[in-house]
C-alpha cells in the first residue's frame, strides 16, 4: 500500500487540487434599502455646512470710507461713473443706479482725527508705514537673492508713479507707470472702465526687472471694496468647492484666507489637499441685496492667489484681493533619497498677462446669487441646455473591467460586460428615463486601472466592438453613451508614453500621484485625440474625461508649459472635442457636453460662515450638472435635498458584479456598486430629485433665500420655486407647509 | 493580537495617514474632510460611508482655555477648563455655569449620577470631591499607606469613580497602574498595570546577570468605566493601547491601533470610542472589533471635522460625538450618519441576542466589504443551520474559525448522505488496482509496453527516479550512490528543485481557506521564486564553501544533487497536505500539523544525513558544518546587503555632485 501511495498520491493530489472548487460570494436577495432619515442637528444647521439666515438688514446707503473729494470726474460708461486721482493712481466708481461709491482705496482720515464717529472701540489702527502702504495702488514682493522683500509705491520717495489719463468714446481710465526705487522693477498697467465693467491689465511684456532683484508677486488695489469692522453688513463670495461665504466678522482668531485658483501647482510643489477654487472669481457684497461686486480673473488665474483678511486679523478692514504670483523659491534635491538639497529661486517668471475685470450689481441682484448668475452669463453667454429631452437626466458610471495581481500577469476582474450593461440600461431606462448620461469606464484593454494613457483598444472580454456599435446605434436619442478616458495620466509601470512625456516639477522631479504620472498637456491631448479617433471608429462620439477636470500644473524641463498654458490647452481641447463630459471640472472646462461629479461641499474652513451653491447657480440652465454618486451617500435624504436645492441631477456608480470582487484591485475603495442592490434605490432617488426639478428643467436660478433655519427657497427664472426643508421639523408659513426633510414645489 | 494582524494594522495605518484625495473620481467627494474606514475582510482597512459628519462646534457662552476633560451627565456637559483653572458646565443650549474656580491645573473630572463632582488637579497633586451644591466634601492627597511605595508619585491626571465609590486615578508616572482609593482616601492598591516586555538585549543581560536599567511598565494615560463597572484604560503603548480589565485587574479585552489614543469612552451599548493625538477617532464594538476609523489633524485652516489637539471624545443622547479640542478650546459635534445608525441598530440587536439578517443584509448592500456585517450574517445563517450561506459569509469576512465550523457541518451532512457511495468507490478502486496487478502479470500487452521502453534514455531516467524513491527508505545508501557511483544527474536535481517550487506555489494557491497562510492579493510569484530558489542556492553554495575548509569530501555538484534528493519528502508530502487542507477543519488540526511537521522534519533529517554522507563527517563534523553553513549564509546576506547599501550611497553621492555642479555652475 505504501508503494501505491507514493506512486499515485502525487497525481491524485494534483488532480484534486485543480478540481477544488473556488468559493463564490453568496448572492443576496433584492429587498429595497430602507433606512430611517437622520435630520441634521441644530448645531449642524447653524454651521458652515448650510446657508445661514440673513439677519443683518441694515441699509447701506453710502460708503463712509470713500468720498469724491480730490477726485476728478472722468466720464460715465453705462451705469458707472469713473473718478480718479492721478497722484496715487486711485479711483472711485459711482454706481449711478444707487449712488454707491466703490473705492480703490480706503479713506483712513478718521484715524487721524480725534473722536471721529468712524472710529470704533478697540480699533487696531494704522502706523505710518501702513498709512503709506494703503495709499499705494498695489502691493509688490520681490526677491533679493533668496530673501523675499516687500515694496509699495510710496515705500521710497525716489520711486515714481505716473498716471496718464486715457479716454475714448467707449472707455475711460488710466495708464499707470511705476518705477520702483528699491527693487528697480518697472511696470505699466492700465485700468479702464468699459461697458463690460472695470478692467485692470498688466501684460507681462510691460514688466522690466534687473538681474539683481526679481519680481515675486503683484496685487492690485488690495483695498478695493474694503469695509471697516462690522460697519457694513455683507460677505465675501468664494468659489471654494461648491461655494462658500465669509461674512464680515471681527474675529482676530480667524486668520487669513488664502488659496490658489484652480488648485495648487504640483509643478511648483504646492500642496493640493482641500477643495480647490473651482472658478476664477470672487465677489463682495455690501448690504444684502444692496451693492455687490464680481471680480473675475480673466487672465492669469492659474497663478493667482485669492486672499481675504477679516477685520482685526491685521487691520481694521475686511479686504479681499488677488495676488499674481510670478516667482517662488523652491527646494532642489540633490539626490534620490532627498537627504541633501539647495534652495533656489525660480529662474523665469510664470507667464502671466494679468487681466482682472470687475462687474457691479445693485438691488435684488446684489447677493451671491446675482454674483454667480453674472459670472455664469459672462461664461456661457447665450448657451442654454438642450431642451429636446426635457426629462431629468441621470448619470451612470458603469465600471466594465478591473485588474488584480495574478500568478504571472495581472488578472482581469470583469465587473460589467456589454451584455450586462445592455440589461442594466434597459432596466434603468424603464425605472427612470432614457435621458441617460452613461459613462462606461475601464473598457480599454487591461481594464480601468494601470492602463492609462492607452485608450485605443477595446478589451474583448467585454464583448465585441461590433456589438457595441450596433447597440449604441440602437440606443434612444436621449441616451448619451460615453466611454471613460483618462489620457492625461500614465501608469508608472505602463507603456504608451516616453519618459520625456511626463510632467516635471521645477525641481526636476516627475510629477505623480499614486501609481500614475501626469503627462504633459500636449502629450495627453495627443493620447486623447487617439482615443477620440479609435472610439469614433466604433461609432462612439462621446467621451467622459477623468482626472484632468481638477488638475492643472506647470511643467518644467523640455517644452516647459506654465499652469496657465495647460489651462489654455485643456480649454481648447474641449472647444475642439465638445462632446466630452468632464468629471469635477474647473470653470475653464464647463463648455463640454455635461458636468459630472460636481462638488457638493466646500472645504469647511472655520472662517467660512456659509456653504452656498455658487457653482450650481453659475451653470444651471446653461449646462447639465450632476452630483456625486448616490450609492456612497451617508445621509441619503439630506444629500438628495442638497441636490434638489442645488439643481444637480442624480448620479450612480454601478457594476454588475459585487464590489467585493474589487477588493484586491486598485478600485478597492469602491465599497458598494452592484446594480442588483441599487436598482430600486436608483429609482427612488431619481424620483425624489426629478419630482422637484422637473418643473424647472433648463432654467436658471433667479433667487435663493433662507426662510428659516434649514429652510431654503430657490426661485427659478419662470417664477417656479422650490422650498427645501433640511431640518427635522416641518416648516409652516402662511400658504405653505413643508414636512421635515422634504421639499415643496411652488408653481408660478 | 497576532503579530501579522498587528503589522497589517500598522501598515494600513500608515496608508491611512498618507491618504490624500484620490485621483479616481468615484469617491473623491466625501461629505466630510476625511475618509472613513472600517475593517474589511482579513483585517484589511476598507473605505466606507462617512460614519460621523462634522456638525459645527458647540456655541458656548463661556470661553474655554486649553480644556482637558469633559463628561456628560444628566444633559449637563461638565468641562475641566484647565487653562482657566476652573470647572464649568453647560446646558443643552450652551449656557455656561462656573462650578469651581481657583484650582491649580484641573486636568480630569468625574461626575456621578447624583451630581457629585470629583476633580483631578494635576498642579495641586490632589483629588477633590465636591457635592451637588459644590461644597468641598473631601480632598485626597498622596496615600500614606506603606504599600503605596515610598517613591511612587501621586500626580492625578484623570479619574473615574466606580461602584461603591472607589476612585480609579490615573497618575502621571504611576507606572504600577491606576491608583485605587476608597471614599475615605485609603489606598486599596494599584489596578490595571501594563505589562513589560524584555528586549533581547535585556534578556541577554539577565542571562549573564548584568544589571541594566529597570524595565518599568508604561503608566495609563486615561480611564473610563462601563455600566457594569469594568475599567477601560488607555496607554501610550505600541500595541494593545486600550484594555478592558475585570475586577481582578486582569485584561479581558484589548484593542490595538496604529494611532496613539489619548481618551476612551463607552457609549450606551458599550461601543468603545477613542480619540488619538493624531486626531483619529476609532469606534470599536463591545467585542473589540474596529468598526469605524476617521478624522485627522488640522493643518491651519481649522476645517470642521479636524482637530488641533484633541483630548477627549464622548457620545451624547443622540449617539452623536463630541470632541474636545484643547488646541482651539472648542467642542466639535460630529453627527451620526444613517449608515452608522443602521450598524448600531444591528449591534444593539446582537447585544440583546437578536439576529436580524435583513438588517445586516442592508448594511452589506451599502458596503459589501464590511467585515462585521459579513461575520454577523454568517453567524445568523449558522444559527439558522443554513451552513452554505454561513460558509460564504465567513469566507468574505475571513473568519477562519467560523468557516471551519460551518464547513464541519457541511462535511458532516455530505458524509452522512454519501457514505455508501464513498465506500463503494473505495471498493471499486481496490478491485481495479488488483485487476491492474493481475493484468501486469498476465497480459502480454504490458510486457510489450515494458519492452518498448527499454531504451538507454528511459533506463537512465528510470534509474534516476529509482534513486529518488530510494532516498526515502535508504537515505545513507542513496547518498553513497550519488557521491561514488554518480548515479543521479544534474538535470534530475534541477527538476526536483523546480518541483519544490511548483508544489510550494501550488500549496499557496491550493490550500483550503481554513489553512491559508499567505495573502494571495499581495503574493508576488517572482519574488517568492527568487527567495526560495535563492535560499536553496545559498545553502548549497555555503555548505560547499564550509566543506572545503572543514575537510568535507563532497563536490559542489554532489551537494547540489544530494540536497535535491533530501527535498523529496517535501515534494511528495506538500501536495498531500494541500489536498488534505481542503477537507479538514480546525477539529482535525492535528492531521495538518503532523503532515506539516513531517514534510519539513523528514527533509531536514535527510539534509543532515546528506551533510554527513556526502562530506563523510562524523556527528561532530555534521554539527560543526551545519552551524558554520548557517553562519556563512548569514554573512553572505549581510555582505551582499552592505555592498548594496554602499553602492547606492556612491551612486547618490556622485549624482548629488553632478546635480549641484549643473545647478550652481
Amino acid at each position: 500500500m505504501v508503494k501505491l501511495t507514493l506512486k499515485w498520491l502525487f497525481p491524485l493530489a494534483m488532480t484534486g487540487l485543480l478540481l477544488t472548487p473556488n468559493l463564490v460570494p453568496f448572492s443576496l436577495n433584492d429587498d429595497p434599502v430602507t433606512i430611517t432619515s437622520n435630520p441634521p442637528s441644530r448645531s449642524a444647521l447653524l454651521s458652515n455646512r448650510y446657508t445661514q439666515l440673513e439677519t443683518d438688514d441694515r441699509v447701506v446707503d453710502a460708503n463712509a470710507f470713500a468720498d469724491l473729494t480730490n477726485y476728478q470726474y472722468r466720464g460715465t460708461i453705462g451705469t458707472l461713473s469713473f473718478y480718479d486721482q492721478t497722484s496715487n493712481a486711485s479711483f472711485r466708481l459711482v454706481d449711478e443706479r444707487s449712488g454707491y461709491i466703490w473705492a480703490s482705496s480706503i479713506n483712513y482720515d478718521y484715524f487721524l482725527e480725534e473722536n471721529s464717529p468712524l472710529a470704533d472701540e478697540a480699533d487696531v489702527g494704522l502706523n505710518l508705514y501702513w498709512q503709506n502702504k494703503l495709499r499705494s495702488p498695489f502691493f509688490l514682493t520681490y526677491y533679493n537673492g533668496l530673501n523675499l522683500r516687500e515694496e509699495h509705491a510710496f515705500e521710497n520717495v525716489r520711486s515714481k508713479l505716473t498716471a496718464i489719463r486715457i479716454s475714448t468714446a467707449t472707455s475711460v481710465g488710466m495708464e499707470v507707470s511705476v518705477e520702483l526705487f528699491l527693487s528697480k522693477i518697472q511696470f505699466t498697467y492700465t485700468i479702464m472702465l468699459t461697458s463690460e465693467g472695470l478692467a485692470i491689465s498688466l501684460p507681462q511684456a510691460n514688466i522690466i526687472e534687473t538681474d539683481e532683484f526679481k519680481l515675486s508677486s503683484i496685487s492690485f488695489y488690495p483695498l478695493f471694496g474694503a469695509t471697516k469692522r462690522l460697519r457694513t453688513p455683507g460677505y465675501v463670495v468664494i468659489p471654494d468647492g461648491v461655494g462658500a461665504l465669509i461674512r464680515y466678522t471681527d474675529d482676530p482668531t480667524m486668520g487669513v484666507f488664502s488659496k490658489r485658483f484652480f488648485g495648487g501647482d504640483l509643478g511648483l510643489n504646492q500642496a493640493r489637499t482641500e477643495q480647490p477654487l473651482f472658478a476664477n472669481m470672487y465677489g463682495l457684497v455690501h448690504g444684502h441685496r444692496q451693492h455687490a461686486m464680481l471680480a473675475t480673473v480673466t487672465d492669469g488665474a492659474g497663478h493667482g492667489i485669492l486672499t481675504h483678511y477679516g477685520s482685526q486679523v491685521f487691520l481694521d478692514f475686511n479686504f479681499t484681493y488677488v495676488t499674481f504670483n510670478y516667482r517662488n523659491t523652491y527646494l532642489q534635491y540633490l539626490n534620490q533619497s532627498k537627504t541633501s538639497s539647495v534652495s533656489l529661486l525660480q529662474e523665469t517668471m510664470n507667464p502671466i498677462d494679468v487681466h482682472l475685470t470687475y462687474q457691479f450689481l445693485t438691488g435684488d441682484q446684489a447677493d451671491y446669487v446675482g454674483i454667480a448668475r453674472a459670472y455664469g452669463q459672462t461664461l456661457f453667454g447665450t448657451r442654454r441646455v438642450d431642451d429636446r429631452h426635457p426629462t431629468i437626466p441621470l448619470h451612470l458610471d458603469v465600471l466594465a473591467l478591473e485588474s488584480k495581481p495574478g500568478l504571472f500577469t495581472r488578472e482581469k476582474v470583469v465587473m460589467t460586460t456589454l451584455n450586462e450593461l445592455k440589461t442594466i440600461v434597459a432596466d434603468v431606462s424603464e425605472r427612470t428615463s432614457d435621458h441617460l448620461y452613461l459613462a462606461y469606464l475601464g473598457w480599454q484593454r487591461g481594464g480601468y486601472s494601470y492602463t492609462a494613457p492607452n485608450f485605443t483598444q477595446w478589451d474583448p472580454s467585454l464583448g465585441s466592438t461590433s456589438t457595441l456599435q450596433q447597440w449604441v446605434s440602437d440606443l434612444p436619442e436621449a441616451t448619451t453613451f460615453m466611454l471613460g478616458v483618462d489620457p492625461y495620466r500614465a501608469y508608472r509601470q505602463g507603456s504608451g508614453y516616453r519618459q520625456q512625456d511626463i510632467m516635471q516639477s521645477i525641481g526636476q522631479e516627475f510629477i505623480y500621484q499614486g501609481a500614475y504620472y501626469y503627462l504633459q498637456a500636449e502629450v495627453g491631448t495627443a493620447r486623447f485625440m487617439d482615443a477620440v479617433d479609435a472610439t469614433a471608429s466604433w461609432g462612439i462620439s462621446h467621451l467622459a474625461l477623468e482626472t484632468v477636470g481638477t488638475f492643472a500644473s506647470s511643467h518644467f524641463g523640455r517644452q516647459a508649459q506654465s499652469k496657465e498654458g495647460m489651462i489654455d490647452t485643456l480649454h481648447q481641447v474641449i472647444d475642439e472635442v465638445s462632446q466630452t463630459a468632464v468629471y469635477q471640472p474647473f470653470s475653464y472646462l464647463w463648455h463640454g457636453s455635461a458636468l459630472l461629479d460636481m462638488p457638493m461641499y466646500s472645504s469647511q474652513q472655520a472662517r467660512f460662515t456659509d456653504t452656498v451653491p455658487l457653482l450650481p447657480i453659475m451653470v444651471n440652465g446653461h449646462q447639465h450638472a450632476f452630483g456625486r454618486a448616490g450609492n456612497f451617500f451617508s445621509n441619503t435624504t439630506n444629500e438628495l435635498l442638497r441636490m434638489v436645492d442645488y439643481g444637480y441631477y442624480p448620479a450612480f456608480f454601478i457594476t454588475e458584479a459585487s464590489a467585493y470582487a474589487l477588493m484586491d484591485t486598485p478600485s478597492g475603495h469602491i465599497f458598494t456598486s452592484r446594480y442588483q442592490d441599487w436598482a430600486s434605490d436608483i429609482q427612488r432617488q431619481y424620483d425624489f430629485i426629478a419630482e422637484g426639478l422637473r418643473a424647472v428643467y433648463g432654467q436658471t436660478i433667479l433667487a435663493r433665500e433662507v426662510l428659516s433655519l434649514g429652510v431654503v427657497k430657490i426661485t427659478y427664472e419662470s417664477g417656479t420655486a422650490i422650498v427645501v426643508n433640511y431640518s427635522g421639523t416641518p416648516y409652516t408659513s402662511e400658504s405653505l407647509t413643508v414636512p421635515a426633510m422634504a421639499y415643496e414645489v411652488i408653481h408660478a | 493580537m497576532k503579530p501579522l494582524a498587528l503589522l497589517t494594522l500598522i501598515v494600513s495605518g500608515i496608508l491611512l495617514t498618507m491618504e490624500g484625495p484620490l485621483p479616481t473620481h468615484a469617491l473623491t467627494q466625501q461629505s466630510a474632510p476625511y475618509a472613513t474606514y472600517t475593517m474589511g475582510p482579513n483585517g484589511r482597512y476598507v473605505q466606507t460611508q462617512t460614519a460621523y459628519e462634522p456638525a459645527g462646534t458647540l456655541d458656548l457662552t463661556l470661553t474655554l482655555n486649553a480644556p482637558e476633560d469633559m463628561m456628560l451627565v444628566n444633559d449637563w456637559l461638565y468641562v475641566a477648563d484647565t487653562g482657566n483653572k476652573r470647572i464649568v458646565r453647560f446646558d443643552q443650549d450652551g449656557f455656561g455655569e462656573i462650578l469651581v474656580t481657583d484650582l491649580n491645573q484641573p486636568t480630569g473630572l468625574f461626575v456621578t449620577q447624583t451630581g457629585d463632582l470629583y476633580i483631578a488637579d494635576k498642579g495641586a497633586q490632589r483629588v477633590y470631591h465636591y457635592d451637588v451644591t459644590m461644597t468641598l466634601v473631601r480632598s485626597y492627597g498622596r496615600p500614606t499607606e506603606p504599600f503605596f511605595g515610598a517613591s511612587s508619585p501621586f500626580v492625578p491626571m484623570k479619574l473615574t469613580v466606580g461602584p461603591r465609590g472607589i476612585l480609579y486615578i490615573v497618575g502621571e508616572g504611576s507606572t504600577a497602574g491606576l491608583i485605587q482609593l476608597n471614599q475615605a482616601g485609603e489606598f486599596l492598591g494599584f489596578f490595571g498595570t501594563n505589562t513589560t516586555n524584555f528586549s533581547w538585549l535585556q534578556t541577554l543581560s539577565n542571562f549573564f546577570g548584568i544589571t541594566r536599567a529597570v524595565n518599568l511598565p508604561t503608566s495609563p494615560s486615561n480611564v473610563a468605566l462601563d455600566d457594569k463597572g469594568s475599567v477601560y484604560t488607555v496607554s501610550p503603548l505600541g500595541q494593545q493601547q486600550v484594555k478592558k480589565f475585570n475586577i481582578a485587574s486582569l485584561p479581558i479585552l484589548s484593542m490595538s491601533s496604529w494611532t496613539t489614543p489619548v481618551s476612551v469612552h463607552l457609549n450606551r451599548f458599550d461601543n468603545v470610542f477613542t480619540v488619538s493625538s493624531e486626531g483619529i477617532i476609532t469606534e470599536y464594538d463591545r467585542e473589540g472589533n474596529m468598526i469605524f476609523e476617521f478624522g485627522g489633524l488640522d493643518t491651519g485652516n481649522r476645517i470642521a471635522g479636524l482637530y488641533v489637539n484633541p483630548v477627549d471624545v464622548l457620545t451624547n443622547n443622540d449617539d452623536d460625538l463630541l470632541v474636545l479640542d484643547k488646541g482651539t478650546g472648542t467642542i466639535q459635534l460630529l453627527q451620526r450618519a444613517e449608515f452608522t445608525q443602521l450598524v448600531h441598530a444591528g449591534l444593539i440587536n446582537f447585544k440583546d441576542g437578536i439576529y436580524s439578517l435583513a438588517q445586516w443584509e442592508t448594511v452589506i448592500r451599502m458596503n459589501s466589504m464590511f467585515a462585521l456585517a459579513n461575520a454577523s450574517l454568517a453567524r445568523g445563517y449558522y444559527r439558522l443551520q443554513a451552513y452554505q450561506e454561513a460558509l460564504n459569509y465567513y469566507a468574505i469576512a475571513f473568519d477562519r474559525g467560523g468557516f471551519s465550523e460551518a464547513f464541519w457541518q457541511l462535511r458532516y451532512g455530505w458524509l452522512e448522505a454519501n457514505l455508501g457511495m464513498v465506500f463503494t468507490l473505495i471498493l471499486i478502486g481496490l478491485v481495479l488496482l488488483q485487476a491492474w496487478a493481475w493484468m501486469k502479470k498476465r497480459l502480454l500487452l504490458v510486457d510489450w509496453i515494458g519492452r518498448s521502453m527499454q531504451t538507454p534514455r528511459f533506463q537512465r531516467w528510470q534509474a534516476n527516479t529509482q534513486l529518488l524513491k530510494h532516498v526515502l527508505s535508504h537515505p545513507l545508501d542513496t547518498y553513497q550512490e550519488i557521491k561514488h557511483l554518480k548515479k543521479s544527474s544534474f538535470l534530475t536535481a534541477t527538476v526536483v528543485y523546480l518541483l519544490v517550487l511548483f508544489v510550494s506555489v501550488m500549496d499557496i494557491y491550493g490550500r483550503g481557506f481554513i489553512f491559508q497562510s499567505v495573502n494571495l492579493a499581495t503574493f508576488h510569484l517572482g519574488m517568492y521564486a527568487v527567495t526560495l530558489l535563492g535560499g536553496l542556492g545559498l545553502f548549497i553554495f555555503a555548505n560547499y564553501l564550509v566543506a572545503t575548509i572543514t575537510n568535507g569530501e563532497g563536490w559542489l555538484k554532489d551537494v547540489y544533487i544530494a540536497t535535491a534528493h533530501a527535498l523529496i519528502p517535501y515534494v511528495i508530502l506538500t501536495p498531500i497536505l494541500t489536498l488534505t487542507t481542503n477537507v479538514l477543519t480546525y477539529n482535525e488540526l492535528i492531521v495538518f500539523q503532523l503532515l506539516d511537521f513531517l514534510r519539513y522534519g523528514w527533509s531536514l533529517l535527510l539534509i543532515i544525513f546528506m551533510i554527513k554522507e556526502v562530506h563523510n563527517y562524523d556527528v561532530k563534523g555534521v554539527v560543526k558544518n551545519t552551524l558554520l553553513t548557517l553562519f556563512t549564509m548569514l554573512m553572505i546576506i549581510l555582505v551582499g546587503f552592505l555592498l548594496y547599501v554602499l553602492t547606492m550611497q556612491v551612486i547618490n553621492y556622485v549624482e548629488g555632485i553632478i546635480r549641484e555642479v549643473l545647478l550652481r555652475g
